[in-house]
């Protein structure tokens, strides 16, 4: 048999709580939304001290009158600058990238295949250095395309160039999306 | 002229140019003013205007019509200013007080600068609020704009926008006491 709830012998207290101090800083708390309410329309609010809304700034005489034709120039000079400073479009870009490949293909060719007979105990060394690491190291090195070519003595070398030119270009193989992406990184035009 | 006039004659290439100009004629000064109380200085302020007229040249048409054509360029002109004063900040690992006392020795010794001793007070004591802060009062008191219009531009919400002017008004009545 069930038991009867009394509730008259229920404790009365709320299960919850407000936190410290609660009901004593409510009233400011009300006061202040509702001033921030009403403030839309008065702007001065500095109450206890002097203040002024006129600022201590002045310009050059005819700054305003001359700013328009200035700005003027400008949007033009970045309109132009943007069409004709850099040309270069995909085709001229795999051209530009040849030197870097025959710079690359060479340094390779010195120090993979050597041409002499009698190599140096450097040149042995050297021979069982990947070209990966090679190349790596003359990234990292102050010597230029033309410096590493001056190197090479061409005579004495027996250089088989298997690919043509136009070979060479498809090699490169970029995608347009990698080719997009060169161009964005060196703000070139990708229309030509 | 009407800001949609404005705009129609900006979408137009035949009278895109014309557009522009009577657009930087109309906003120029109040862009420049939004912009020289935050950076004080005339020659950065100059340069900042131009780069946010450029900017609104180049981006025309991305401009959407959700906003105002002013709010857009206001938001522009803002972020500009912010992002001059926190590449202050970077270049020169200067802490934000440090930035605030290289403004407030152009507010001494710049030039272009004219002021009463009460409008130099406040223009110093503003200086100690952090930029965000201070770009809402300078809206509020000198602009006398809404909060809505505020909130349009910063993209803050009117309560917080409230809060933080008022928080600001209470600062700057510390600051020019104590001085």
């Amino acid at each position: 048999m069930s038991k009867k709830l009394d509730i008259s012998k229920l404790n009365k207290k709320a299960p919850y709580g407000v936190p410290k101090d609660y009901f004593e800083s409510l009233p400011e708390i009300i006061q202040s939304r509702i001033s921030l309410e009403d403030e839309e329309d008065n702007v001065a609010v500095f109450d206890s001290i002097e203040t002024s809304k006129k600022l201590p700034f002045e310009v050059p005489d005819r700054y305003f009158e001359l700013l328009p034709s200035v700005i003027q120039n400008k949007t033009q000079e970045s309109k132009k600058s943007k069409e004709v400073a850099f040309g270069f479009g995909r085709q001229q870009l795999k051209w530009a990238l040849i030197p870097a490949a025959i710079a690359i293909f060479i340094v390779g060719r010195i120090f993979l295949f050597p041409s002499s007979n009698e190599t140096s105990n450097t040149d042995e060394l050297i021979a069982q250095v990947s070209s990966q690491d090679l190349i790596a190291y003359l990234e990292m090195s102050d010597l230029s395309t033309e410096e590493i070519i001056n190197m090479v003595d061409f005579e004495d070398m027996d250089l088989e160039f298997e690919n043509t030119e136009s070979d060479m270009l498809d090699e490169l193989n970029f995608s347009d999306e990698e080719m997009d992406d060169l161009l964005n990184e060196f703000s070139l035009e990708t229309d030509v | 002229m009407e800001e949609k006039d404005l705009i129609e004659k900006i979408r137009n290439p035949d009278t895109k140019n014309y557009g522009f100009n009577l657009l930087v004629r109309e906003y120029q000064e109040r862009i420049y003013w939004h912009v020289r109380k935050m950076v004080i200085d005339h020659d950065d302020a100059d340069d900042l205007v131009q780069e946010v007229f450029i900017k609104v040249w180049k981006n025309l048409d991305k401009f959407r019509e959700d906003a105002k054509l002013y709010t857009w360029i206001y938001r522009i002109a803002t972020n500009e200013c912010l992002n001059f004063l926190n590449k202050k900040k970077n270049k020169f690992f200067l802490p934000i007080n440090d930035v605030a006392a290289e403004l407030s020795s152009k507010l001494d010794s710049g030039g272009y600068i004219s002021g009463d001793e009460i409008q130099m007070k406040l223009q110093k004591a503003l200086l100690k609020l952090p930029d965000k802060q201070r770009l809402v009062f300078n809206m509020k008191y000198f602009d006398e704009m809404k909060f809505t219009e505020i909130a349009e531009i910063t993209d803050t919400s009117v309560g917080a926008l409230k809060a933080s002017y008022h928080l600001a008004v209470k600062k700057i009545e510390q600051n020019l006491k104590i001085d």
